[in-house]
């Protein structure tokens, strides 16, 4: 989910970027003290995660938790995910650096529509936490692959969701898990 | 013996096995991840257009045999965004049957290093990658970095 450097052109990468970091100032607006802790445990997780490939039809997939991001951190997620790809970018070779907004924009729209279903009052919170792991992996793949087929580039749509739906459901297990887990040791770590 | 480096990030690796009259690239996401079936261009020193193509076996192996002294440059490519580029230096001696076998190893997207044929193994050995739990541990000393500076600064603030 990483797209590296040399696939997306440059206008498209550098307006990405553009729009990344106008949308770090937006969504770091009023902070308050007590959230940057959050923040930062929830973007370590993030940076290690991804080190945990599975070799899946060809390609590698790994574990992003965006989804669960976006339910830890809401609002809060695009800073994370835009330093998280940053440093693994420059650390690991881990997507581009060009492409960095790219990713961060694919991957932060999956946190935060799962931040949106993880708001619905009207749905039982297994299934919130389900259909959220499961959103912040598939509409990233789902930009990525609309992003290759522009550019003219890749293996397809269908390919690239088949592959990635599967790392969707893995995802949304971890994080109902997860959201388990918080409910019974730390319940307000989770909004 | 050869100096085969490992590394395990999702990163697209490349490792060049020169063994004369072929240069069989090696593409992988990790040690135990080959990138099987995956698209390989090999780019002739100053071409841009592509001297040989096809794709990796289900190991990620690829060979091709250089015709002229120069850089070669090998891009690996699965199709799914992870793109790697390599380069090795190819010497006439690689022609005259002087050269001896030897590996050059690449592990990056964009960056490019290149090894000389000349190259003795201590050298292989001598820009060995930094290993993982280093990696692990500096990105995770900067990020709790970062949020104890921002922290500090807001508690200041406030």
């Amino acid at each position: 989910m990483h797209i590296a450097d040399g696939i997306i052109e440059t206008p498209i990468c550098i307006a990405a970027h553009a729009i990344s970091l106008a949308l770090i100032y937006l969504s770091s607006r009023k902070i308050d003290a007590d959230e940057i802790p959050k923040m930062g445990i929830t973007g370590a997780a993030l940076f290690v995660i991804s080190l945990i490939h599975i070799p899946l039809a060809g390609t590698s997939v790994h574990p992003g938790l965006f989804g669960l991001a976006g339910i830890i951190l809401g609002k809060r997620t695009f800073p994370v995910i835009y330093t998280v790809l940053l440093f693994q970018s420059f650390i690991f070779q881990h997507g581009g650096l060009m492409t960095l907004g790219v990713n961060a924009l694919n991957m932060g729209t999956g946190a935060f529509l799962a931040w949106m279903i993880w708001k619905q009052k009207f749905i039982p919170e297994y299934l919130k936490a389900f259909a959220a792991g499961f959103t912040g992996v598939i509409i990233p793949s789902f930009l990525m692959a609309a992003e290759f087929r522009i550019t003219g580039y890749g293996k397809g749509i269908f390919i690239i969701l088949t592959v990635y739906a599967i790392a969707a459901v893995a995802e949304a297990v971890i994080s109902l898990t997860a959201v388990g887990f918080f409910r019974k040791v730390k319940s307000d770590i989770i909004t | 013996m050869l100096g085969f480096k490992t590394a395990g990030a999702h990163g697209v690796h490349i490792e060049l096995l020169i063994h004369p009259p072929s240069v069989t690239a090696k593409a992988y996401f990790s040690k135990n991840a080959p990138m099987a079936q995956s698209g390989i261009s090999v780019y002739a020193p100053g071409s841009e257009k592509p001297f040989q193509t096809g794709n990796t076996d289900p190991q990620g192996n690829f060979v091709f045999l250089p015709d002229q002294a120069g850089t070669w440059k090998v891009v690996a490519d699965d199709g799914m965004g992870h793109k790697g580029t390599s380069q090795v230096e190819i010497t006439k001696s690689f022609f005259t049957g002087d050269e001896q076998m030897t590996v050059s190893d690449t592990h990056q997207h964009e960056h490019e290093q290149q090894a000389d044929l000349h190259e003795d193994h201590h050298h292989e050995h001598s820009h060995e990658e930094i290993p993982m739990l280093y990696k692990i541990i500096f990105g995770i000393s900067l990020i709790f970095g970062i949020t104890g500076f921002f922290y500090g600064l807001k508690r200041r603030k406030s």
